[in-house]
């Protein structure tokens, strides 16, 4: 099996109106690893999802999820996969095993392995002895939880998380990162979406960084950290015009450099060639990466 | 792998034809299944079925008993109550039905038909579900309606097989309309617009309909929009049912008419409302 992609994107394009919103993508996911979209708001990751889950048909493009074509064979796909939306989208009047039992039979579990299918997902999300409550009466976290239980409920091959993480607090934060990388060494294929840079560096096996809809870098996340940003950052605080400076300075030397707020970040260090400035110094990381391919200011 | 789904795609006819009840069956099983969600979110909305059901008592009890003695009005019927019962029935679904897609929007907008597409299931199984929940509120409204109606001794036949059927068309008409609710949603896609297009659509279905009086005492034009308007078959046939009475025409028509204006608006719905409102 390996080797195998449980996606394949070619020169995928989506349009809306005069927006391109995707625009010539090409994505591989292989079976058993997770891979991290990385890019700024509008950049075409939830795009990308909505065309991955039959939310979007694409306009050009090859798109192969699980080895079925999209849009043609999109409902064999859909059955094999499992989605973790953006939006928090339960049935707020039933309860956690109400909503899990609508899904079973959505997702086509048969009669006899339902209960199994509940159990296991109630288990996985740590919300057995939650089972009968309404879903209106759940904390955030819980919530949160259970949506990721929902789209696991039919064993998927595949489990697409757009943002799963978006909007929560530090400590729901980790348990989701801890539930979905227990997923991860179970060996579940995961395609997820997040602009929390360190989200898809814990996380993710490789990730891709998207900018204005095309991929501009791919890779695991410490090689692209190395080749793009180098080992060391010095980061020199100081008003606008020492700002500017440095950056001039920086560029006289062959060094790139990233505007960090109240900063300027000047990466891969340690080729200095004799450029001396007084800074922190520290590890380069993904975020140097991120800022750096996809531009300073947000589209 | 590829070769495998590709196989799956270039199905032939007969294959296709050897896999309809298979379909059929998972077709049934997630409209069920909406359908039983749609019957527990409905337990915990008592107040929404007592609200809904004040109007067509309203009707029901100030304008039917105001004109309980008119004869032309219920078409020779002894009591106008009886005859206008069905009607407002009718009328209460009907209103169920229309605001139906007001909710539709509203789940758009917080993701929940996303969520829907995401699954395997059919577009038809998604409008067929949502369709299912409106008949299992307008079930739940007409069971409050016959029961009022029982207690307040209004002069219909009751009968199993009269009061079975009758709801039955009930329900055939109300996921019908709620189909058509679904379609002018995926036309209008705001909340506040549709709210006008409802309005709109609802009172004229209501008027030029059998609901309030027989088609007989109409005038020409209107008697042909009458003819042309579903909500007339659903009255004529749940009139022919519980009281026993026919305007002309026949019970099988109106059961014809119902199912087919059900399978038109289902299939058109499955095409435009996914696709219209993403």
């Amino acid at each position: 099996m390996s080797g195998e992609l449980a996606i394949r994107l070619r020169g995928a394009v989506k349009r809306y109106g005069p927006i391109t919103a995707v625009d010539g993508l090409d994505l591989d996911v292989p079976v058993g690893t997770c891979v991290g979209l990385l890019g700024p708001n509008g950049a075409g990751k939830s795009t990308t999802m909505r065309m991955l889950t039959a939310q979007a048909i694409a306009d050009e493009g090859e798109l192969e999820v699980l080895g079925y074509r999209l849009p043609q064979d999109s409902k064999q796909a859909r059955a094999h996969c499992g989605v973790v939306p953006q939006l928090d989208n339960l049935d707020v009047s039933l309860t956690v095993e109400q909503n899990l039992l609508v899904f079973t039979h959505l997702y086509r579990i048969g009669r006899h392995h339902r209960h199994a299918a509940i159990e296991r997902s109630l288990e996985l999300a740590n919300l057995v002895d939650r089972r009968d409550t309404r879903v209106d009466k759940l904390s955030g976290g819980m919530r949160r939880r259970l949506l990721i239980a929902r789209a696991l409920v039919h064993q998927p091959r595949l489990v697409l998380m757009d943002e799963p993480t978006v909007g929560l607090d530090p400590q729901v934060r980790q348990q989701l990162w801890a539930l979905i990388d227990r997923l991860r060494h179970e060996g579940t294929t995961i395609l997820m979406s997040t602009h929390y840079i360190e989200e898809a560096q814990r996380l993710a096996d490789t990730v891709l960084i998207m900018s204005h809809g095309k991929g501009v870098a791919r890779g695991k996340p410490a090689d692209l950290v190395l080749e793009h940003a180098g080992r060391e950052v010095l980061e020199v605080y100081g008003p606008p015009k020492r700002l500017a400076e440095v950056e001039s300075a920086a560029s006289a030397h062959g060094l790139k450099t990233r505007r960090t707020g109240t900063s300027v970040s000047v990466l891969g260090l340690e080729a200095r060639n004799g450029f001396d400035f007084e800074g922190e110094r520290r590890q380069a990381n993904l975020e140097d990466v991120f800022v750096l391919l996809t531009g300073e200011e947000i589209a | 792998m590829s070769a495998r789904a590709a196989s799956v795609h270039t199905g032939s006819v007969e294959s296709v034809l050897r896999s309809l009840p298979v379909r059929a069956a998972r077709l049934l099983d997630g409209t069920v299944a909406m359908g039983w969600a749609e019957l527990h979110k409905l337990r915990h909305d008592h107040l929404d079925i007592f609200t809904r059901s004040v109007q067509p008592l309203l009707w029901l009890f100030i304008f039917g008993t105001a004109l309980q003695h008119n004869h032309a009005l219920s078409g020779g019927y002894g009591d106008y109550r009886a005859y206008l019962a069905p009607g407002v029935m009718a009328q209460a679904a009907l209103f169920v039905a229309i605001f139906f897609g007001l909710g539709v929007i509203w789940e758009r907008d917080v993701g929940q038909l996303q969520r829907l597409l995401a699954t395997p299931l059919p577009r038809l199984g998604i409008v067929l579900g949502k369709a299912t929940g409106a008949a299992i509120r307008a079930l739940a409204q007409a069971v409050v309606l016959l029961v009022v109606i029982a207690v307040a001794r209004i002069s219909i036949h009751w009968s199993v097989q009269g009061v079975v059927g009758a709801v039955a068309l009930l329900l055939i008409g109300t996921a019908a309309f709620a189909c058509l609710s679904m379609i002018l949603a995926s036309l209008v896609k705001t909340r506040e617009r549709f709210m006008g297009i409802g309005q709109l659509v609802v009172m004229p279905l209501f008027f030029a309909s059998s609901a309030l009086y027989p088609l007989a005492i109409m005038p020409a034009w209107l008697r042909v929009v009458a003819h042309a308007n579903p909500l007339s078959y659903e009255v004529h046939g749940m009139r022919d049912l519980l009281l026993g009475i026919s305007a002309g025409g026949w019970l099988w028509l109106d059961f014809a008419v119902m199912i087919s204006f059900l399978v038109v608006t289902a299939v058109v719905a499955a095409k435009t409302y996914p696709r219209a409102i993403l």
